[in-house]
């Protein structure tokens, strides 16, 4: 099962930094205060819908064929997607 | 096409995976066909809401109602999709969305192959307001005439449902924009229909 890394605190619902990052080899551990990069900000499915858009070239023609879906669907969703990176935005600025 | 098929909220919304050139293509056929069953059974789709059975008529008459049908709500509702939307809209998935959303009516227009309703509202005529002449009716034909009618009202239900979701889809209008603007655009179109056909038929001589 993909684990789906938390965006929002649990507790007060503000949002989350990362603070240890840890080597996979030798296990060394980094601390400090490391904003979450945008992207991370986003849920597994509006990343794939990204990591779909920039592999079509950006032909959303292209993608609602490869999705099975039509365009006005895969237009509104990145409709959808750029609002909500835009409140991120807004958010962390 | 094997999602819409798979996807039972397609019966709503099959625009969620057809639009543009493909819904045009088939929602033209789809009129077209329509039309010519209506020739054969005399069943006149004369207004975006309305199946008469009315007289004998030729195939081109059927065909530009339907044909009236759909651009009535095209004329109305796709400038309204440009006013209030912020996205960018392509005219063919509106075009072919609403196209599409005609097949409810395909399945009304069978309808007319049934002779029971007019049966039936010849005696209603007859017995209640004393036009035409008596006529042989029984209780069967007014068991499948009450099933008919029945058919033919979820099937407008279901059109105006279908056309309703290809214009909030297409021009990504939510909430009661979408709303309040449809139903302004819709009564507009059905009464710009209604204005179509009869200028029609004072052209078309049969």
């Amino acid at each position: 099962m993909k684990k789906q890394m938390p965006l929002s605190c649990p507790s007060c619902a503000g949002p989350l930094e990362v603070k240890t990052l840890q080597c996979t080899g030798c296990e060394t551990t980094v601390n400090g205060q490391f904003p979450l990069p945008l992207l991370a900000s986003l849920n597994f499915d509006e990343q794939d819908f990204i990591i779909e858009f920039v592999k079509s070239s950006g032909s959303l023609k292209e993608m609602a064929r490869h999705l099975g879906l039509s365009y006005p669907s895969v237009r509104n969703r990145l409709d959808e997607l750029i609002s909500k990176i835009e409140t991120i935005q807004n958010t962390q600025s | 096409m094997k999602k819409l098929l798979q996807d039972k909220k397609s019966l709503w919304n099959p625009f969620v995976y057809i639009a543009g050139e493909r819904a045009l293509l088939l929602g033209l056929g789809i009129i077209i066909l329509s039309a010519f069953i209506g020739y054969l059974n005399n069943a006149w789709l004369d207004g975006i809401l309305d199946l008469h059975f009315g007289p004998a008529a030729p195939f081109y008459w059927h065909l530009g109602m339907g044909l009236i049908n759909w651009l009535s709500v095209l004329i109305i509702l796709a400038p309204l999709a440009y006013i209030l939307s912020d996205t960018r809209i392509r005219f063919v998935d509106l075009a072919g969305t609403m196209a599409l959303a005609r097949f409810p009516m395909l399945i009304a227009v069978l309808t007319g192959f049934f002779k029971a309703p007019v049966r039936v509202s010849q005696d209603v005529l007859y017995n209640y307001l004393a036009i035409g002449e008596p006529v042989n009716v029984t209780i069967f034909d007014y068991i499948l005439t009450l099933v008919l009618v029945t058919v033919m009202i979820l099937m407008i239900i279901w059109q105006v449902v279908l056309l309703f979701n290809a214009y909030k889809l297409c021009a990504n209008l939510k909430g009661s924009r979408a709303g309040i603007s449809f139903t302004v655009g819709f009564i507009a179109a059905y009464i710009l229909s209604k204005v179509l056909i009869a200028w029609l038929a004072r052209i078309i001589v049969f």
